[in-house]
C-alpha cells in the first residue's frame, strides 16, 4: 500500500447518487436522496449529522449491510474500481472484514458477550483465510497489541464485559483491522466513552489513517469529528447539505443547517449564554422572548435554599462498600445554577437522591429553604414537599405510560383523578405555555410525544408545585443537540421567569458552562473543586478539573484554542 | 472458579427446599379435610372397629408431634414407610421403577432438544417459515400428551403394526413413549430458543460479525445458537418437571413401567406414603437439577459472575 | 445507467440475507410481516367463532347436542362415523358428538375455574409479599421456590390425594398448580412499578403511599396478570382433562373430554372414532383459546408497553 501517496492515489471508494429506501410498493419511504462520497487512501471523511439524518444507513451500505427490506439504487457505488452496483451477497463477503471494516458505537454490545476477544478477532482471520489454524491465536493478540491494549496475552482470554469501555472498542477495532482492511468505516466510535478514552480512541484512528487506511467516521459530533478529519460532509435528512475540507467548513459554513449544528453545540471553550435559539425552533424562540427584562441573573446573592453539609453515602459492595458520596457540602441561593460536574460513577446521581430527600444519607445533612430536610420520616415532609422538583434524564419512564399530559401535569397540581384533572385545564395550559407547548399536547399519551416534549412536558409537571429548587438529573443528556438546545433555552426561560434555583447535573461540559452561574467539580464521591464556572473553566485548580478540560476535543472555530493545536496536519 | 460460598448457600437452599416439601406434605394429608383411612378402605362401608384398627396399624391414631418426630426421624435415615397398596417399602418400590422412566425422559429430552435447535436455527428471523413452525409448535402445545400417544398408537401400532402396542422392550418400545413426551417439549424449547435467537441477530455484535465477512450460518451456529440456549438452561427445571408429568402420562397410555404408573396409581388408591416418597423424590431431582442449572449457567454465559458474587 | 440493488436482503440463497437493522431508526416493516399481520385477523376470528361455539356449548348443550349424553344403545356400541351418528358412538353406544358438546361444560369449567382461583390468589398475595417488607417477603417467595418445586401436574395430583377426586377438587388442584407464578409475577411487577421512575416522580410530586397504590400501581400491575392468566386458560384445560383421563376428574358416568378418552383408548385397536374426537375437541378448543388469549396479550402490551 503506497502510505506516501494519499493524497494523489485514486479514491478507494466512489459513490455517486446514492439512494436508500425502505418498504415496498405504498409503504416505500426513501430515506437517503442522492448522495456523492469519495474516500481516498489515508484520508479521513467524517460524515456528521444528527439521528435520522441517514448516515448510518450510507455508512452501512457501503459494507453492503443496508438491512432486510431496503432498496439501495446508485448510478456508481465503486470500490477500488471494482462496480458494487450488483454484486451479491457472495462478493459483499469477500470484501467485508477484508477491505472494508466496520466499527460500530458501543462494544459492550458489539462484540459477542459469549464469546472471549481473541476468538472474535481469530474470526476475522479465519473468514478471509489469513494465517494458519494454529497462528491465529498468536496473531490476535499482535493486533490487540497493535491497538494498545495492556496485556494482550491476558485479555485475549478475557470476555467483553471484563474489560473496560475503552479496551473494548480498541478491541473491536483490532477485529475490524484483522484481515487488513484499506477502509475503515467508524460509526460513532467513541460515543459511549467517557472524555478522556474518548482523546485516546480518536488518537489510535488517527494513526490508522496515518498509516494508510482510508477513514470514514460517521457522528452526530461535530467537536469530536473537528479533531480528525480532513474533510467534513455534513448531512442533514437523507442529503449531503455541505462537504469541504475541516477548516474551512469549521471556519465559513456556507448552508444555513451547518451554521445551525455549529451554533448548537454548547461549547465548553465559550462563555455561557452564548447560544442563540435554534433557527427552525419557533416555539423556544417565541416564547424566550417574553420578559427578559424581569429578573437579571447577576451573582446570586439571595438567601439560601438549599444546603448540604458533609454528606456521606455508603452503598454495601464486594469488599466493605463503596463511598458513592463522602463529605460533600454545597449551597444553593436562590434564583442561582449550580452546575454539577463529573463522569459515570462520580457520585453525582446518588446526590440528586440525597437531596430530594429519596435517599438518607447516612452522614451529614440537607436543609430546605433553612428547615431540617434529610433525616425525617416522608409524611413529615408533606408541607415542604412541593419546594424541591426534579427533572429525569429520561421522561419517558418517569410518566406512568397509560397516562395524558394532561393528568400527568394535573397530578402535581394535586389532582390525581380524571375529572379533577380537567378542572386544572387553564393552569395546565399556562405551565405548558411556560415550557413552549401548545394546549393540543393535552390529550396525548407520552409514547406520542417527541423526545423534545416529553422533556419540556417533565418540566411543567415539575414547575407546577411552584417550586424554590429545581434539581435536574441529566435532563438533555438523551436529546439531540439541536433539541438539547432548545430545551436549554426553556431551562433558560424558566429561570428567568421564576426565579427558580437550579441544581443541574450533567456530564457534559459544555451543557454545565452553558446553564450555571457556579460549578462543583466531582470525582468519587467528593467535590474536588467549587467556583464560578468562568474562573472553574479558564483557570481550573484541581488536576482532575485541567484533565477534563485538556481532554476537550477543539472546534477549530473555537477563539480560545490554540490555533492547530490538535488539528490534523494534512487537508486535502 | 466457583465461588465456595455460593455454591455452600446454593446447596443450602435446596436442602431447604427438600425439607420445606416434607413438611408441606406431612401437614398436608394429616390436616387438610378427608380421612386417608376411610378413603383407604374405599366404598366397602367399614365398620368402625375396621377403621380404627387400620389408623391404629399405620400409627395414624398417635399425637401430631410423635408422628412427626418419626416422620422425619425416618426420612433422615432414609426410609419413607411402606406402601399401604403393594405391602412393600417405598424405596423399594421407588428404586425398581427409576430406571424406565429416567430412560424414557432422557430419550425424549434429547430428542425435543435436537428437534428444537434444528428447528429454531432453520427459521429464526425467517418470517415466511417461522410462520408455518410457530402454527404447527402452538398445535402441539395445545394436545394433551395421552391424545398424542393415542394417535400414534391407533395410526403406528394397530393400523400400520410397525410398532409393538404396548409395553415392549429395548429400543423399538422406547420410540413411540419417547416421541410422544418429546412433542410436548419442541413446541416450547424452539419458541424459546428462537426467540432468543432472533434477539441476538438483531444486536450489534451480529452485525459486527458480518461486517467482518461471516456469513450466516456461521453467524447462526457461532453467534445466535448460543445466546439461545442460556434461556433453555434456565428451562431445565421447567423440563423436568415436564417430562415427570408427561411420564405420568405416557406410562399410563402405552402401559409402560415406571414412577410415572406408580405415582397415578398410588394417587387413585390414596396410598399416602408413596405419593409422600414420590413428592419428596421430585422435590430432591428438582433441586440438584436447579444446582445443576446454575452452575451451568456460570459456564454458558461468562457475564453471570460478576453479577450474582454481589 | 441506475443500477438497481434489492439490498442484500435478497441474496444468492434466496434466503432472508443479513438482518440486523439494530441503529437504524424506525425501519419501516418489509412486506412478510405484513402479510403476517392480516394472517391471524381471518385465524382469530375463526378462534373467536371456535370459544363462542365452545362456550355455547358449555351453557346450553341442549341447542347442539342431537341427542342425551347417556342414552345408551349396545347395538350400536363402538360405531364409526356415519348412520345417525356423525362422529360415532362409544363403548355403550352413546353418542360421541352429544358427549363432546355436554362435556364441553366441565372442561372449560375446570379451565376457567382453576385460572380464575389462581389469579385471584396469587395477585393478592403476590402485592402482599411487595408490600408487606422483607421478612413476610422472604416467607413467601421461600414458600412459593418450595411450591415451585414441584412438576405442575405433580403439585395437582398431590392435592387430589389429600382432598380425592372430583371436578370441584381437580379445579382446586390445577388452581393450586398455577399459582406460584402468578404470585411471582405479581410481586415483580409490584416491586418493578415502586421502583419505577414514574413512582418516583409521583413521590418527588408529594404523592401519598394509597394514592400512589391505586393510581399508578394497580392499574399498571393488572394488565401483565391477565396477559398471563388468558395464555394460562389452555394449559389448564389440558391439565384438567389430563387429570380426567387418569380418572381423578369428573367420576364417570359424566361425560368430560379426558374421561372419554381414556374409556376409548381401552378399544382402540377396534374403534378409533371414541378415541379420536374428543381429542380433537380439546386440541380446537384449548388452539383457539390461546389465538384470542394471545390477540388480547398484543391489545394490552400495545397499549402500555410498545408503540404508543
Amino acid at each position: 500500500m503506497g502510505v506516501d501517496g494519499s493524497r494523489a492515489g485514486d479514491a478507494l471508494l466512489r459513490v455517486e447518487d446514492l439512494r436508500i429506501s425502505f418498504g415496498h410498493g405504498r409503504h416505500r419511504t426513501e430515506v437517503v436522496h442522492g448522495v456523492d462520497l469519495t474516500l481516498r487512501a489515508g484520508e479521513c471523511l467524517a460524515v456528521v449529522g444528527e439521528s435520522g439524518s441517514g448516515k448510518t444507513v450510507t455508512g452501512r451500505t457501503l459494507a453492503g449491510l443496508t438491512g432486510p427490506g431496503a432498496t439501495v439504487d446508485a448510478r456508481r457505488l465503486d470500490f477500488d474500481g471494482q462496480d458494487m452496483t450488483a454484486a451479491g451477497e457472495r462478493e459483499w463477503r469477500r470484501i467485508r472484514g477484508a477491505e472494508i471494516g466496520l466499527v460500530l458505537q458501543d462494544a459492550l454490545v458489539s462484540l459477542d458477550p459469549l464469546r472471549r476477544i481473541g476468538a472474535e478477532i481469530e474470526e476475522a482471520l479465519a473468514n478471509h483465510g489469513v494465517g494458519t489454524r494454529r497462528d491465529r491465536p498468536g496473531r490476535a493478540v499482535e493486533l490487540l497489541r497493535e491497538v494498545a491494549v495492556p496485556e494482550p496475552e491476558w485479555r485475549a482470554r478475557q470476555f467483553p464485559h471484563q474489560l473496560s469501555g475503552g479496551q473494548r472498542q480498541r478491541a473491536l477495532i483490532a477485529s475490524a483491522i484483522a484481515a487488513g482492511p484499506r477502509v475503515l468505516i467508524a460509526d460513532e466510535p467513541t460515543t459511549a466513552l467517557d472524555m478522556t478514552v474518548q482523546e485516546q480512541i480518536l488518537d489510535l484512528l488517527a494513526a490508522r489513517r496515518d498509516a494508510g487506511t482510508a477513514l470514514l467516521l460517521i457522528s452526530h459530533d461535530l467537536a469530536v469529528v473537528a479533531r480528525l478529519a480532513d474533510r467534513i460532509a455534513v448531512m442533514h435528512d437523507g442529503r449531503l447539505v455541505e462537504t469541504g475540507p475541516t477548516e474551512r467548513l469549521l471556519a465559513a459554513p456556507t448552508h444555513p443547517y451547518t451554521r445551525h449544528l455549529l451554533d448548537a453545540v454548547p461549547s465548553a471553550r465559550r462563555p455561557r449564554r452564548s447560544v442563540v435559539p435554534a433557527a427552525g425552533a419557533s416555539t423556544a424562540a417565541g416564547n424566550g422572548g417574553v420578559d427578559r427584562t424581569d429578573v437579571s441573573h447577576g451573582q446570586a446573592t439571595g438567601a439560601v435554599v438549599l444546603s448540604v453539609e458533609g454528606v456521606g453515602k455508603r452503598f454495601p459492595a464486594p469488599g466493605g462498600g463503596i463511598d458513592a458520596l463522602s463529605g460533600v457540602s454545597c449551597t444553593l441561593r436562590a434564583g442561582e445554577t449550580l452546575g454539577v460536574l463529573g463522569e459515570s460513577g462520580s457520585g453525582k446521581s446518588t446526590l440528586a437522591q440525597v437531596v430530594l430527600g429519596l435517599m438518607e444519607p447516612d452522614e451529614g445533612a440537607v436543609s430546605l429553604l433553612g428547615r431540617p430536610w434529610s433525616g425525617r420520616g416522608e409524611r413529615s415532609r408533606a408541607g415542604l414537599r412541593g419546594r424541591i422538583q426534579l427533572v429525569q434524564q429520561d421522561p419517558l419512564s418517569s410518566f406512568d405510560p397509560r397516562w395524558t399530559v394532561e393528568r400527568i401535569v394535573a397530578e402535581a397540581l394535586g389532582a390525581g383523578g380524571r375529572r379533577a384533572a380537567r378542572g386544572h385545564r387553564p393552569r395546565i395550559t399556562e405551565l405548558l405555555g411556560l415550557v413552549g407547548l401548545g394546549p393540543e399536547l393535552l390529550d396525548r399519551g407520552p409514547r406520542g410525544l417527541s423526545g423534545g416534549q416529553r422533556q419540556r412536558v417533565a418540566i411543567a409537571r415539575a414547575l407546577a408545585p411552584e417550586p424554590d429548587v429545581l434539581v435536574c438529573d441529566e435532563p438533555v443528556s438523551a436529546l439531540d443537540v439541536s433539541v438539547q438546545a432548545q430545551v436549554l433555552d426553556v431551562f433558560e426561560h424558566v429561570r428567568e421567569r421564576l426565579g427558580v434555583a437550579m441544581l443541574f447535573i450533567s456530564h457534559d461540559l459544555g451543557v454545565v458552562r452553558h446553564v450555571s452561574d457556579r460549578v462543583a467539580v466531582m470525582r468519587a464521591g467528593r467535590i474536588v473543586e467549587t467556583g464560578p464556572v468562568e474562573r472553574v473553566f479558564t483557570r481550573p485548580e484541581h488536576p482532575w478539573t485541567r484533565q477534563l478540560l485538556d481532554a476537550l476535543p477543539r472546534p477549530g472555530t473555537s477563539p480560545t484554542s490554540p490555533a492547530g493545536r490538535s488539528m490534523p496536519g494534512h487537508v486535502s | 472458579m466457583l465461588p465456595l460460598r455460593w455454591f455452600a448457600r446454593r446447596l443450602l437452599l435446596a436442602a431447604t427446599v427438600v425439607f420445606g416439601a416434607a413438611n408441606a406434605v406431612f401437614f398436608a394429608f394429616r390436616l387438610l379435610p378427608g380421612d386417608p383411612v376411610r378413603s383407604m378402605l374405599g366404598s366397602t362401608n367399614p365398620t368402625p372397629e375396621l377403621v380404627e384398627q387400620v389408623r391404629h396399624e399405620l400409627a395414624l391414631d398417635e399425637p401430631l408431634a410423635v408422628q412427626y418426630g418419626r416422620f422425619m426421624r425416618r426420612l433422615f435415615t432414609g426410609d419413607l414407610g411402606e406402601s399401604f397398596q403393594l405391602q412393600q417399602p417405598v424405596g423399594e418400590v421407588i428404586g425398581d421403577q427409576l430406571w424406565p422412566t429416567v430412560q424414557l425422559a432422557t430419550a425424549a429430552f434429547a430428542l425435543a432438544l435436537l428437534a428444537a435447535v434444528t428447528l429454531a436455527v432453520l427459521t429464526a428471523h425467517r418470517p415466511r417459515v417461522r410462520r408455518i413452525v410457530s402454527t404447527l409448535e402452538l398445535v402441539a402445545a395445545s394436545t394433551p400428551a395421552f391424545w398424542t400417544g393415542m394417535l400414534l398408537l391407533a395410526l403406528l401400532s394397530f393400523r400400520w403394526k410397525w410398532f409393538p402396542a404396548m409395553g415392549g422392550s429395548g429400543a423399538v418400545g422406547l420410540v413411540l413413549p419417547a416421541v410422544t413426551l418429546a412433542a410436548g417439549l419442541v413446541g416450547v424449547f424452539s419458541q424459546v430458543l428462537r426467540e432468543e435467537m432472533e434477539r441476538a441477530l438483531e444486536q450489534p455484535f451480529v452485525l459486527t460479525a458480518r461486517a467482518r465477512g461471516s456469513g450466516e450460518t456461521a453467524i447462526r451456529l457461532r453467534h445466535a445458537l448460543r445466546h439461545g440456549l442460556i434461556p433453555l438452561v434456565t428451562l431445565a427445571g421447567w423440563a423436568m418437571g415436564a417430562l415427570f408429568g408427561g411420564a405420568v402420562v405416557v406410562e399410563s397410555v402405552f402401559s409402560r413401567q415406571g414412577l410415572g404408573q406408580v405415582t397415578a396409581g398410588a394417587v387413585a388408591g390414596r396410598d399416602l406414603p408413596v405419593v409422600t416418597g414420590m413428592v419428596l423424590v421430585s422435590a430432591l431431582a428438582f433441586a440438584l437439577i436447579n444446582l445443576a442449572v446454575d452452575v451451568l449457567y456460570r459456564i454458558v454465559d461468562p457475564r453471570i459472575d460478576e453479577r450474582s458474587i454481589g | 445507467m441506475t443500477a438497481s440493488q434489492a439490498g442484500p436482503a435478497t441474496d444468492a440463497t434466496g434466503a432472508t440475507g443479513p438482518t440486523g437493522a439494530t441503529g437504524i431508526a424506525p425501519v419501516p416493516r418489509s412486506r412478510p410481516v405484513r402479510a403476517a399481520r392480516r394472517g391471524p385477523r381471518a385465524g382469530l376470528a375463526l378462534a373467536g367463532a371456535v370459544v363462542a361455539v365452545a362456550v355455547l356449548a358449555a351453557v346450553a348443550p341442549e341447542l347442539l347436542a342431537p341427542r342425551p349424553p347417556d342414552t345408551i344403545d349396545p347395538v350400536n356400541a363402538l360405531a364409526g362415523p356415519g348412520g345417525g351418528h356423525w362422529l360415532g358412538t362409544d363403548q355403550l353406544g352413546r353418542d360421541v358428538l352429544s358427549r363432546i358438546v355436554h362435556g364441553a361444560r366441565t372442561s372449560l369449567l375446570i379451565g376457567f375455574g382453576a385460572t380464575a382461583f389462581a389469579v385471584v390468589v396469587g395477585s393478592l398475595l403476590g402485592v402482599f409479599a411487595a408490600a408487606a417488607g422483607r421478612a413476610v417477603d422472604q416467607i413467601l417467595m421461600r414458600a412459593t421456590d418450595i411450591l415451585l418445586a414441584f412438576p405442575g401436574l405433580m403439585l395437582s395430583l398431590v392435592v387430589v390425594a389429600v382432598l380425592g377426586p372430583g371436578t370441584a377438587n381437580a379445579t382446586l388442584a390445577i388452581g393450586a398448580s398455577l399459582l406460584p407464578g402468578f404470585l411471582r409475577l405479581a410481586r415483580g411487577q409490584a416491586l418493578a412499578i415502586r421502583d419505577s421512575d414514574y413512582v418516583r416522580a409521583a413521590v418527588v410530586i408529594g404523592r401519598g403511599r394509597g394514592s400512589v397504590f391505586v393510581r399508578h400501581l394497580l392499574p399498571n400491575a393488572v394488565p401483565p396478570l391477565l396477559v398471563l392468566a388468558t395464555v394460562n386458560i389452555g394449559s389448564a384445560v389440558i391439565a384438567g382433562s389430563t387429570l380426567s383421563f387418569l380418572g381423578l376428574g369428573p367420576q364417570p358416568p359424566s361425560p368430560e373430554w379426558g374421561a372419554m378418552l381414556a374409556e376409548g383408548r381401552d378399544h382402540l385397536d377396534t374403534a378409533w372414532a371414541a378415541a379420536v374426537f374428543p381429542g380433537l375437541a380439546i386440541t380446537v378448543t384449548v388452539v383457539a383459546v390461546t389465538v384470542v388469549g394471545r390477540a388480547l396479550q398484543r391489545r394490552i402490551d400495545g397499549r402500555d408497553g410498545h408503540g404508543r
